[in-house]
C-alpha cells in the first residue's frame, strides 16, 4: 500500500487549493475503480438486504461521499487495515484496495479542507493526578507523592487525560483540601504544629543481594528517598528489617551492618548481630534443605523473640534543615567469600514461597520511616520559599508597602497557577483572605492561606476553555493562553512556564514559525521526560509493569530491579527516538536499546556492568530491533505462566496497528494442553483451531501470526529456543496481505512497510495531546499530518508539529456543532 | 507507633514506639448516648463483590448454589467458612441483571455492565466519551436516607489499581469498572484503595480538637470563596458543560456538609482502636482484612453506615499464590468447564469468603446496646457474573448475610424464578435499612426473603 512521492504531492496541492478540484486523469481512474470494487465487492454482504455488520453500502449515492462522512471514514478503516474483505471473503487485488481506498479519503480529505470540524473538548479538562503532582513542582518547587494523597483517575480511549472522564467527587474534592494544606505549608515553610510519619516501603520482591542503581559504591540493597523537610528541624529516621515468611528476623553467622545517611553523610550504623552456628545433632534429618539451614542456627524462644526486636531501636534523630535531602540506608556490602549461601540463590527473594531467607547474602530492609518536625523554633527559606516570596517586607515598612509586596507575590502565583494574564478582579479574593489571615497571624500565614486558595481554585484545578461572546456559533482560533496550555500539558505534562506565557499574552502563538520554535525548545527541556513517561507509559503499556506477577516458580529471577529496569529501557528509548527526532519508524526497527548490567544480564548480553543505563547496540545477530524486542512489552502482552500469541498479536494490532479486532465470544473453548495420548501440546498446535475453524480464523488468521513470529521470547521477554512442549519453536506464519513471517525481523519489516504504524502512531498523539477520543471527523486531520510528516520521513518532530498545527489542536467548534467556516477565515492544512 | 487521630498524643509516647494498639473499652461505654435503646439505633447497610464471577456448578459439584432449598440448606464449598453464621446467611438464587446484558450495543462490555448495573439495575451506555451514564445505585439511595447524621454519607473502597493499561473493555470506558456507587446517573464516586487514606478519610489527619476545628473552619471559607468563582465561571459555559459546574458545586456542598459533620463530633468521639495503616500492605489478605477492619471500625464509631467493597475489578489478573493459584484470575474464569480449573476457581472464591467471615466475626463480637453490631448491619456478598466463562448474568451468586430475623429469614436457600430482575433484591434490601424506594434500576417490586 505505498503511495509514490508525486501522488503526495498532487493531494498536498487538491488540499492546499482552496476547494478547487483539479481533474486529474488517474483521479478519475481510481473514483472509477473505487465505485467498481463497492459494486462488485462489498455489495455481497453489505446490501440493503444482507447488512452484514449492520452496514449497507447499497443505493448510497457515490458522488456524495462527504455527505456520510462517519460511514465511509469507518470503511475505510477497515478496509485499510485489511479486516475488510474478511479472510474467507472475496477476495482484493492490491490495486483495487488503493484504489478503493484513495478514493474515498481524496473525497473525505477535500471536503474537510473546506469545512474544518475541530471538535469540542469540554470547558472544563481536570488535571489527572500527575498533572496535578508536576503543576505543583512547577509553580512552587515542592515535591509531593500524589499516590499517597489523590485517587487515581479514570482512564478512557487508553489515556487517563480525557476530559471528559474526569470527573469530580467529593472525595476528590476533600483530597484536594488535604493537598492544599499540605502544599501550602511546605511552600511557605509554615509548620502545622504537628508531626507528620512519612513510611517508604521496599518491595518484597526487591532483589537486595547488591548494590542498588543509584545507591552509594560498598553497599548492597536497601533504599533510597528524597525526602522534602518542611521546615528547619529534627526528624528521626526508624528502620526496619526484612522479616521472612514467618514474621521472624533471620539468623546469619555474620553480623549485618545497616548505615543510615543523610545527603552522602553517615549518621548511624546499625548491627545485627550474628548467630553462632551450633554443630548439627545426629538425629536431625539433614536430607531436608531447609531443616539443614534451620539446623544451624537454633535459638531458643528467648533469643528468638529479642531477635524480633533487634531493630525496634534501630532509629536515629537528625537536624534536617528545610527542603530536600537524600536519605539513604543501605548494607555494608562484604566480600562474596563470605557468602553463607550453599548456592547462588535466584534473583526474586523467596521465589515460590520458599521460606528460606538464609540462603541470601545478609539481611534485607523493609522500610524506612520518617517523623517530624520535632523541636522546631524558626524557619529559614529554602528553594520554594524563594520561588514564593518574590518579594520579602522589610521589618519596619509600612503596612502599604507590605500589602504591595503581598499583592506582587499573589499576582506571580495566581498568574502562574491560572495560566493567564490576571486582572485586579482576579486577584481580589486573595487579597482579602491574605489581609484576614495576616492581621491574626502575620504576613506568612496571609500568603499561605491566598496560596491554598490557589490550590482548590476551578481555574487551577481545571483547564478552563469558556467562550467569549463572539464565539458562540463558530468554529474558532482558541485563546493564546489556552493553546499555550494544551502546549504544556501535551509535552510537559504540566503548566506553561513563564517564557511560554510570554510568548501567549504577546499574540505570537498564532504564528506557526514561534509555535514550532517552542514545540522545539519544550522537546528539549528536560521536563518532556514527563511525555515520555505518561504517553509512552500508557501507549505501550508500562505501567502494567507494576502489576506483571510472572509465576515465581518459573520465573524466580524476575524481581523488582528487573521490573523496574525493563521500564526504564523503554522509557529511555521512546525519549531518544523524540529527542534525537528519529523516524517513527525507528521505534520499530531500531538497532540499539538502553541497558544496565540487570536488564543486559536478562538479555543474555555480554560485557554491560554497573547499574546505570547506557546505550547498547545490538549485535547484527541478535534479531532484538526495537519495541517489540523489548522486555517491558513482551512481558505485559504475557500471562503469568506462558506467552500467549494471541494477546500479543491483538495488542501489536490495537497499538501500533490502531486496528482493534473484535472481541470473542464469549464461550470459547479452552486451550487442548495435550494430545490424545496425554504428550503435552507445542503452542501452535494447541492454537490449532484457531486456523482450522473458518469462525476462528476470521480474526485470528491476522492475530495469531504475528504473536507466533514472537514466540522466540519468552513469557518474561528472554531468547528461547525450546518452547513450552521441550520443541524448537516454530516462529513462522503468513499474514493475510501475503507476507511471509519467519521470525520477529520480518514483523518489524512488515510493520515499517505498512503505513498504518504512523497513522496509529498519530492517532494515540493525537488523542493524548487533545484530552478526547477522536471522531471520525478527525480523520482527514490525521491522514494530512501523515502525508505531511511523510516530506520528512516521518521524523517525530514531525508528527509534533503535524499535531500543533491540526484544526484540532488550534481550535474548538462552537457548542451548535455544524457550523462551516470559510476557507478564507481559516486558511488551509499547511 | 501509635498514629493517633481525635487528639494528638504527646511526642514521647509517639517516640516510645509502643508495638500494639491500644485496646479501649467499647464504644457503648464511652459514648453513652448511643448506649440508648436499642430500635432507634442506626442500621448499617455494605455491598461486598467479586470480581469475575464464581466458580457455580459443575457436574456432580455445587460449588456456589446449595442443592437444597428452604430451610434444608447446606452450606457450599465456597460458602462453608459463613457456618458460624449459618442462620444469619441467606442464599438467593435465580436473579437476574437483564440490563447487564449486551442488549442492542454489540458483542462486548459484559464485564464493565456486570460491575455498572451491580447496584444500580441499569444499562450503562456504551461511550468512552463525556457521555458516560448508567443509574444511580443502591447503595447511594441509602446513603440519603441514613447518611444524613453521619460524617461520611458512603464509603466506597477497593482493593485493585485502576491505573493499569488495556484493562477495560472496547468501547467502555474505564471509569465504569473502577466503582459500584453512583451518585446520580453521570456522576460515579471513586473506590479508595488505600487503608491510610481511608483511615485519613474518616479519623482526619491527626491534630488536637482546637487544631482540626479550626482547619475545618478554614476550609469552610475557602470553600465558600471557591462556590462564588465556579459561579462565575459557569455563566461562561455553554449548556452542555453546565452538568460539570452542577458536579462540582454538589461536590463541594457534600464537603462542606462532611466538615460540619466532623465539627460536631469533635466533643463526643474516642481515640480509634486501630494504628494509623502505612500504605497499601503487600499481600491481599492483609490489605482485604485491613479494609474490612476500617468498616468494623467505620460502622462501630457510626462515622458512616452505607459502604460498598470491591474485592477487585473485573479483568483483573491477580494471582494467588498463598494459596497455590499462579494463574491470572481472569484467565482462571475463563474455566472452559475443566474441572481442575472449576476447583481452583471455587478454592479462590472460597478464599474471599473467610476473609469475609473474619470481618463477620469482628461485627458479631461488637455489641451494640443489647445486640451485636452484625445484629445492626446486613451486606449484600456476591458477584455480578455468574458463570464467569459465558459471561453470563443469569441466576446471580447472592447472599444476603446479617441483619435480624425482622429483616430476612436467614438460615435458608430461596430460589427465585429465572429472570427476576436482581433489582428487586435491592429494594428490598433498602427497605431493610428503611431506605424506600419506589423504583431502582429495571426493578419490578421488592422479594419477600
Amino acid at each position: 500500500m505505498n503511495r509514490s512521492f508525486a501522488r503526495i504531492a498532487r493531494i498536498a496541492q487538491i488540499v492546499a487549493a482552496t476547494g478547487v478540484v483539479l481533474a486529474c486523469e488517474s483521479i478519475k481512474n481510481e473514483a472509477n475503480t473505487g465505485k467498481a470494487v463497492i459494486s462488485s465487492v462489498c455489495l455481497d454482504c453489505h446490501s440493503d438486504a444482507e447488512r452484514a455488520g449492520e452496514l449497507t453500502l447499497e443505493g448510497r449515492d457515490l458522488y456524495e461521499i462527504a455527505s456520510h462522512a462517519a460511514v465511509w471514514e469507518k470503511v475505510v478503516r477497515k478496509v485499510r487495515s485489511g479486516m475488510m474483505p474478511p479472510i474467507d471473503g472475496p477476495k482484493l487485488d492490491a490495486e483495487s484496495r488503493a484504489g478503493l481506498i484513495n478514493w474515498l479519503e481524496d473525497e473525505l480529505d477535500r471536503a474537510a479542507a473546506m469545512r474544518p470540524r475541530p471538535g469540542r473538548i469540554p470547558a472544563f479538562h481536570r488535571l489527572n493526578r500527575n498533572e496535578y503532582q508536576n503543576a505543583i513542582h512547577d509553580l512552587l518547587d515542592v515535591d509531593i507523592e500524589v499516590s499517597g494523597l489523590l485517587p487515581s483517575d479514570d482512564s478512557s480511549y487508553g489515556f487517563d487525560n480525557i476530559a471528559g472522564v474526569l470527573k469530580v467527587s467529593p472525595l476528590l474534592l476533600e483530597r484536594y483540601l488535604v493537598a492544599a494544606e499540605k502544599v501550602s505549608r511546605l511552600a511557605v515553610g509554615v509548620p502545622t504544629g504537628q508531626e507528620s510519619i512519612d513510611y517508604y516501603r521496599v518491595p518484597d520482591d526487591l532483589s537486595q543481594e547488591g548494590r542498588l542503581p543509584d545507591l552509594p559504591f560498598g553497599t548492597r540493597g536497601g533504599t533510597s528517598i528524597d525526602y522534602t523537610a518542611p521546615i528547619d528541624a529534627e526528624y528521626v529516621v526508624a528502620a526496619k528489617l526484612a522479616r521472612d515468611m514467618n514474621e521472624q528476623v533471620p539468623a546469619w553467622s555474620e553480623p549485618q551492618h545497616l548505615e543510615i545517611s543523610v545527603d552522602g553523610a553517615r549518621v548511624a550504623l546499625f548491627t545485627l548481630d550474628g548467630v553462632k552456628e551450633s554443630p548439627p545433632e545426629d538425629e536431625r534429618d539433614l536430607t531436608n534443605q531447609i531443616v539443614q539451614i534451620r539446623s544451624r542456627f537454633r535459638l531458643s524462644p528467648a533469643d528468638r523473640a529479642a531477635r524480633n526486636r533487634a531493630d525496634d531501636d534501630w532509629q536515629v534523630r537528625v537536624q534536617l534543615s528545610a527542603g530536600r535531602h537524600e536519605v539513604v540506608a543501605a548494607f555494608i556490602s562484604t566480600t562474596a567469600t563470605l557468602d553463607e549461601g550453599s548456592r547462588l540463590p535466584f534473583e526474586r527473594p523467596y521465589p515460590g514461597y520458599i521460606n528460606i531467607p538464609e540462603t541470601r547474602r545478609g539481611a534485607y530492609l523493609r522500610s524506612i520511616e520518617i517523623t517530624g518536625p520535632f523541636d522546631a523554633p524558626d524557619r529559614t527559606s529554602d528553594r520554594s520559599r524563594e520561588r514564593v516570596f518574590v518579594c520579602a517586607p522589610a521589618k519596619d515598612d509600612q503596612s502599604e508597602r507590605i500589602a504591595e509586596c503581598a499583592r506582587r507575590i499573589l499576582s506571580t502565583l495566581v498568574r502562574r497557577g491560572y495560566r493567564r494574564n490576571v486582572s485586579d478582579s482576579d486577584i481580589e479574593p486573595f487579597m482579602n483572605l491574605y489581609y484576614e489571615a495576616s492581621a491574626k497571624e502575620g504576613f506568612d500565614e496571609g500568603i499561605r492561606i491566598a496560596l491554598k486558595r490557589l490550590l482548590i481554585s476551578p481555574e487551577f484545578i481545571y483547564r478552563v476553555e469558556v467562550n467569549t461572546d463572539e464565539e458562540e456559533g463558530e468554529p474558532h482560533h482558541v485563546s493564546g493562553f489556552d493553546l499555550a496550555s494544551r502546549l504544556s500539558f501535551f509535552l510537559w505534562s504540566s503548566i506553561p512556564d513563564d517564557e511560554l506565557l510570554n510568548v501567549a499574552a504577546s499574540g505570537r502563538l498564532g504564528d506557526r514559525a514561534e509555535l514550532v520554535r517552542q514545540v522545539q525548545r519544550m522537546v528539549a527541556d528536560p521536563k518532556s521526560e514527563r511525555f515520555a513517561k505518561n504517553f509512552a507509559g500508557q501507549w505501550l503499556f508500562l505501567r502494567n509493569l507494576d502489576a506483571a506477577v510472572p509465576v515465581q516458580t518459573k520465573f524466580p529471577d524476575f524481581d523488582d530491579t528487573l521490573r523496574q529496569g525493563l521500564r526504564r529501557e523503554t522509557e529511555l528509548f521512546f525519549a531518544s527516538v523524540v529527542s534525537e527526532d528519529r523516524p517513527v519508524t525507528d521505534l520499530l526497527r531500531a538497532d540499539y536499546s538502553f541497558m544496565n548490567e540487570r536488564v543486559a544480564r536478562h538479555y543474555g548480553i555480554r560485557g554491560v556492568k554497573g547499574s546505570h543505563f547506557r546505550r547498547v547496540t545490538f549485535d547484527h545477530d541478535n534479531p532484538r530491533r526495537g519495541l517489540l524486542g523489548q522486555g517491558s512489552i513482551l512481558t505485559v502482552t504475557s500471562r503469568p505462566d506462558r506467552t500467549s500469541p494471541v494477546v500479543r498479536g491483538k495488542w501489536v494490532l490495537e497499538n501500533l496497528f490502531g486496528t482493534a479486532p473484535p472481541d470473542p465470544p464469549a464461550d470459547v473453548p479452552g486451550l487442548v494442553e495435550t494430545d490424545g495420548a496425554g504428550t503435552a501440546l507445542s503452542m501452535r498446535d494447541r492454537l490449532a483451531a484457531h486456523r482450522n475453524n473458518p469462525a476462528c480464523a476470521s480474526c485470528h488468521a491476522v492475530m495469531d501470526p504475528i504473536g507466533f513470529s514472537l514466540e522466540n521470547y519468552d513469557a518474561v521477554g528472554r531468547w528461547r529456543v525450546l518452547g513450552d512442549a521441550e520443541e524448537t519453536i516454530d516462529a513462522s506464519g503468513t499474514l493475510p496481505d501475503g507476507t511471509i513471517l519467519t521470525g520477529p525481523s520480518e514483523l518489524n519489516e512488515a510493520l515499517v512497510a505498512s503505513d498504518l504504524f504512523v497513522q496509529a502512531l498519530t492517532e494515540k498523539l493525537l488523542t493524548y495531546s487533545l484530552g478526547r477520543g477522536l471522531e471520525t471527523f478527525d480523520m482527514p486531520s490525521v491522514r494530512a499530518i501523515v502525508r505531511e510528516s511523510a516530506r520528512d520521513e516521518h521524523r517525530f518532530s514531525s508528527l509534533l508539529v503535524g499535531i500543533v498545527m491540526s484544526p484540532a489542536f488550534r481550535m474548538r467548534s462552537a457548542s451548535s456543532e455544524n457550523s462551516a467556516v470559510q476557507v478564507a477565515a481559516i486558511g488551509p492544512v499547511e | 507507633m501509635i498514629f493517633v487521630t481525635k487528639r494528638a498524643l504527646s511526642r514521647r509516647t509517639l517516640l516510645r514506639g509502643v508495638g500494639t494498639a491500644i485496646s479501649l473499652p467499647l464504644l457503648s461505654a464511652m459514648v453513652p448516648a448511643l448506649s440508648a435503646t436499642a430500635p432507634s439505633l442506626p442500621k448499617r447497610i455494605g455491598f461486598i463483590y467479586m470480581p469475575n464471577g464464581v466458580a457455580m456448578n459443575f457436574t456432580g459439584m455445587d460449588y456456589w448454589t446449595p442443592r437444597e432449598l428452604g430451610r434444608d440448606m447446606q452450606l457450599s464449598p465456597i460458602l462453608a467458612p459463613l457456618a458460624p453464621f449459618r442462620d444469619r446467611v441467606s442464599v438467593v438464587s435465580g436473579l437476574t441483571h437483564h440490563q447487564a446484558d449486551a442488549l442492542d450495543d454489540g458483542a462486548n462490555g459484559d464485564h464493565t455492565r456486570a460491575t455498572s448495573s451491580w447496584l444500580t439495575g441499569a444499562h450503562s451506555k456504551r461511550t468512552e466519551g463525556a457521555d458516560v451514564e448508567t443509574g444511580v445505585s443502591a447503595d447511594q439511595i441509602a446513603a440519603q436516607a441514613l447518611g444524613n447524621d453521619t460524617a461520611l454519607p458512603s464509603l466506597e473502597l477497593g482493593i485493585d489499581q485502576n491505573f493499569l493499561s488495556g484493562q477495560c473493555e472496547n468501547g467502555y470506558s474505564c471509569i465504569y469498572l473502577n466503582t459500584l456507587a453512583w451518585r446520580t446517573a453521570t456522576s460515579p464516586l471513586p473506590t479508595e484503595i488505600n487503608p491510610r487514606l481511608v483511615f485519613e478519610r474518616l479519623f482526619g489527619d491527626g491534630g488536637t480538637v482546637e487544631q482540626r476545628t479550626a482547619l475545618a473552619q478554614e476550609n469552610r471559607s475557602l470553600l465558600d470563596s471557591v462556590t462564588d468563582e465556579i459561579t462565575r465561571l459557569s455563566k461562561r459555559v455553554g449548556p452542555a458543560d453546565r452538568r460539570q459546574v452542577d458536579d462540582f458545586v454538589e461536590s463541594v456542598r457534600a464537603v462542606e456538609r462532611r466538615i460540619q459533620a466532623i465539627e460536631s463530633l469533635t466533643d463526643e468521639t474516642d481515640v480509634p482502636p486501630m494504628q494509623k495503616p502505612r500504605g497499601i500492605p503487600e499481600n491481599f489478605q492483609d490489605h482485604v482484612k485491613l479494609m474490612y477492619e476500617l468498616q468494623w471500625l467505620a460502622f462501630r464509631s457510626d462515622l458512616t453506615r452505607v459502604t460498598t467493597f470491591m474485592l477487585g475489578r473485573e479483568l483483573n489478573f491477580r494471582t494467588y499464590p498463598e494459596i497455590g493459584i499462579d494463574e491470572g484470575h481472569h484467565g482462571l474464569s475463563h474455566h472452559q468447564d475443566r474441572a481442575e480449573q472449576l476447583e481452583k476457581l471455587a478454592r479462590l472464591n472460597a478464599y474471599q469468603t473467610s476473609l469475609f467471615a473474619w470481618f463477620l466475626e469482628k461485627l458479631r463480637s461488637t455489641p451494640e446496646g443489647d445486640e451485636s453490631l452484625l445484629d445492626r448491619s446486613i451486606f449484600l456478598y456476591g458477584a455480578g457474573l455468574s458463570n464467569p466463562n459465558l459471561h453470563a448474568h443469569v441466576n446471580l451468586p447472592l447472599a444476603v448475610v446479617g441483619g435480624t430475623p425482622s429483616q430476612h429469614k436467614g438460615g435458608q436457600h430461596i430460589a427465585f424464578p429465572e429472570h427476576t430482575p436482581m433489582s428487586n433484591l435491592l429494594l428490598s434490601m433498602l427497605s431493610m435499612v428503611g431506605a424506600e424506594a419506589v423504583q431502582l434500576g429495571d426493578s419490578s417490586g421488592p422479594l419477600t426473603i
